[in-house]
């Protein structure tokens, strides 16, 4: 049926009225959207951002830190952290009363505090997980719960002067612990998150790129086993001389790379408010003391060097007391003549004063400082000293004495550095104790490598004193006890008076007795010192400082895999000679 | 009014109008719209899902590192010692005890 006439109007003219509607409806649409998105745009984006946006700050983890073979000395996990708002509690005699039991805090201290006139107060820091379910549990007004991390060391005392510790707020305080704080602690980021109607979270917000930077990883060249039997020996070395402490290194004398770092007394990290503060300090580095003998080595090395000498040239010893001006100069026994390689391994005084004189004030400067002592080895670690060496404007006494290790005062390590140049045919490598950074994925950031920092000696020189360290260790030298039973041992033996920085001159009856050395002689794999401060007793270097030195080593190289020359040990066993001997 | 009317179907539309494009046009427009709903619909669901992702990967990491501390604290060397002496009666061998396979 077709519409006629007006009927055919009706519909048209309501078709077009229909699209006048949808017209009008889309316009005004498109006006409201025109209104909404850009007339109103900012400000309603502001207003919906404030609405369903929030910006939470994000607090990085702290990197761990981990030995040679990736095992934990280092790691934080998260805590419960107890805190009241005291302004918003009702009952403050009661909740202190509840919370005292929990926290195990003096009720007095907690109602002090919940009355304080203040936003915020920390009630108690870092607590176990189980106070804090129980603070939450109780629902208390005011009274809060927050998770903060905790540095843990689960090692206990295990290298703890060489890592450190972290404060409550998590910044490093001392040892790697600060040094590397920055690496270590990342960086805390602000971040956009949205939120639904109920206020549950939906992540970063569209658009936003999370930038969270965890801290990064630290993989350190120290051997975890290793350190362990350096800190055990030496403790029992401590304890049985009655000693007021002492210092242990164990260096990869090719590498530099530092395999121990030990320090009697020691402490526990997770908990070092409770030391006192002379004990937190790494005595490796940052303190230093007159080697004594064990400075003989590097006068004669120079010696050597500048063919002022040979090993075969005799010394006459002057029957053990040398006269210089009004000083006299005096030797434990009585020596006649002595080759060079005698003195050294007699360690006799008179020798290696001769020697310096006849070298002079400038050469041997030269060679000590060659050897790099005077100035800070440039470990990365904090506080390192650089000992004392003054300019060679010595009088001959003075000369005489730097040349048998008195007036002069070097670090541990910069002894077991110098020391491991002797091992590493002359080259002075920098020690160091961060092998590796990692990132929160545990990809390598940055890998170090060994750095050589000078060229002390010739590998030729290095080879002859060598040869006169491994007589050291022999029957007849001053470090026997250090011999290794199926191992060429090269060391020397130190035995100084501790000067008296008060009065000048030094203390009578306090020594640091001190042994240093290296093995395999042929091949040095391992350099060890060890240092004992204050002996009571028995304070020679020899008898104190070598015994310990030769268990650190002997298990030492037992944890590598390095063993035992079976014709070496043929030997010791028939009873000619042991380790050092040959 | 019939005025009005007449002056209306004055007009006419330059193209017929064919309902089924009609149809399909309001059908496109209906789809379109509520697939847009549907997808911002399963963006939102999936937020929820990535944030309960993130939360339990945070949670993964920190139980984590709280074995790990465990386990370093089990086999940290002092403690090892101390085991080994103590329940086992164990000590460290003499030299001559030490046998070394070739």
């Amino acid at each position: 049926m077709r519409l006629r006439g007006s009927g055919r109007d009706w519909m048209r003219a309501r078709f077009m009225g229909l699209i006048a509607f949808l017209c009008s409806g889309l316009g005004l649409v498109v006006f409201q959207a025109y209104r909404i998105q850009i007339l109103h745009g900012d400000k309603l984006r502001a207003e919906i951002q404030r609405i369903y946006q929030r910006e939470v700050t994000v607090v990085p983890a702290r990197g761990s830190v981990y030995d040679r073979n990736g095992e934990d000395l280092a790691i934080s996990i998260p805590v419960d952290s107890v805190y009241a708002r005291p302004g918003r509690i009702e009952d403050p005699v009661g909740t202190a009363k509840r919370l005292s039991a929990i926290l195990e805090l003096d009720y007095e201290t907690i109602l002090r505090k919940l009355k304080q006139d203040a936003p915020f107060v920390w009630l108690k820091r870092q607590v176990v997980p189980l106070v804090g379910s129980r603070v939450r549990s109780l629902g208390l007004p005011g009274i809060g719960v927050v998770q903060e991390t905790r540095r843990f060391y689960p090692n206990l005392e295990l290298a703890s002067h060489l890592l450190g510790f972290v404060g409550v707020d998590g910044q490093g305080l001392e040892g790697i612990e600060f040094q590397y704080d920055g690496l270590l602690k990342g960086e805390t980021s602000r971040l956009i998150v949205d939120h639904d109607a109920l206020g549950r979270p939906l992540g970063a917000a569209e658009g936003v790129v999370v930038a969270r930077r965890d801290g990064r990883n630290l993989v350190l060249t120290i051997h975890k086993e290793i350190q362990y039997i350096a800190e055990q020996r030496l403790l029992e070395g401590v304890e049985a001389a009655k000693a007021k402490g002492g210092m242990a290194i164990v260096m990869d004398p090719k590498t530099g790379e530092i395999l121990a770092m030990a320090n009697v007394p020691r402490f526990n990290p997770n908990t070092y408010k409770q030391y006192p503060e002379g004990i937190l300090k790494n005595r490796c580095i940052t303190d230093s003391y007159e080697p004594g003998s064990a400075f003989k080595p590097f006068i004669v090395a120079g010696a050597i060097e500048e063919k002022a000498f040979r090993p075969s040239d005799p010394i006459y010893c002057e029957s053990g007391a040398y006269r210089i001006h009004d000083k006299v100069i005096r030797d434990v026994h009585r020596y006649g003549t002595l080759p060079l390689s005698g003195v050294i391994q007699k360690s006799s005084n008179i020798g290696a004063a001769k020697i310096g004189l006849s070298m002079g004030a400038e050469k041997v400067y030269s060679y000590i400082w060659r050897f790099g002592f005077g100035r800070p080895t440039g470990v990365d670690l904090p506080g390192e000293a650089s000992g004392l060496l003054r300019p060679p404007k010595w009088a001959p006494i003075e000369l005489a004495t730097i040349s048998f290790g008195q007036g002069v005062s070097v670090t541990a390590l910069q002894l077991a550095t110098a020391f491991s140049a002797l091992a590493n045919g002359g080259r002075v490598m920098r020690p160091y104790v961060v092998k590796e950074i990692l990132d929160a994925q545990g990809n390598t950031v940055e890998r170090r490598t060994p750095q050589q920092v000078g060229q002390a000696i010739s590998p030729t020189t290095a080879a002859e004193v060598t040869q006169m360290l491994v007589s050291v260790v022999s029957s007849e030298g001053t470090g026997s006890q250090a011999a290794v039973e199926g191992f060429k041992v090269a060391g020397k033996t130190g035995t100084a008076q501790k000067p008296d920085l008060r009065n000048g001159g030094y203390l009578k009856g306090k020594y640091v007795a001190s042994f240093v050395g290296f093995a395999p002689a042929n091949d040095p794999r391992l350099c060890v010192l060890v240092a004992v401060d204050e002996p009571q007793g028995n304070i020679y270097g020899g008898q104190v400082a070598a015994p310990i030195f030769r268990e650190i080593l002997k298990d030492a190289m037992g944890i590598l895999g390095i063993y035992p020359e079976e014709r070496l040990l043929a030997q010791g066993k028939n009873g000619s000679v042991r380790g050092g001997a040959l | 009014m019939a005025k009005g009317i007449k002056y209306l179907t004055a007009f006419r539309l330059p193209l017929r109008i064919n309902l089924v494009e009609v149809f399909l046009l309001l059908l496109t427009i209906i789809g379109g719209s509520v697939l847009v709903v549907w997808s911002k619909s399963r963006v939102l669901h999936e937020r929820y899902a990535l944030e309960q992702a993130q939360r339990e990967q945070t949670r993964l990491q920190m139980e984590n590192r709280a074995l790990r501390l465990e386990w370093a604290t089990l086999t940290s060397p002092r403690i090892l010692e101390e085991a080994a002496r103590k329940r086992f009666h164990l000590r460290h061998p003499r030299p001559e005890e030490v046998v070394r396979m070739p």
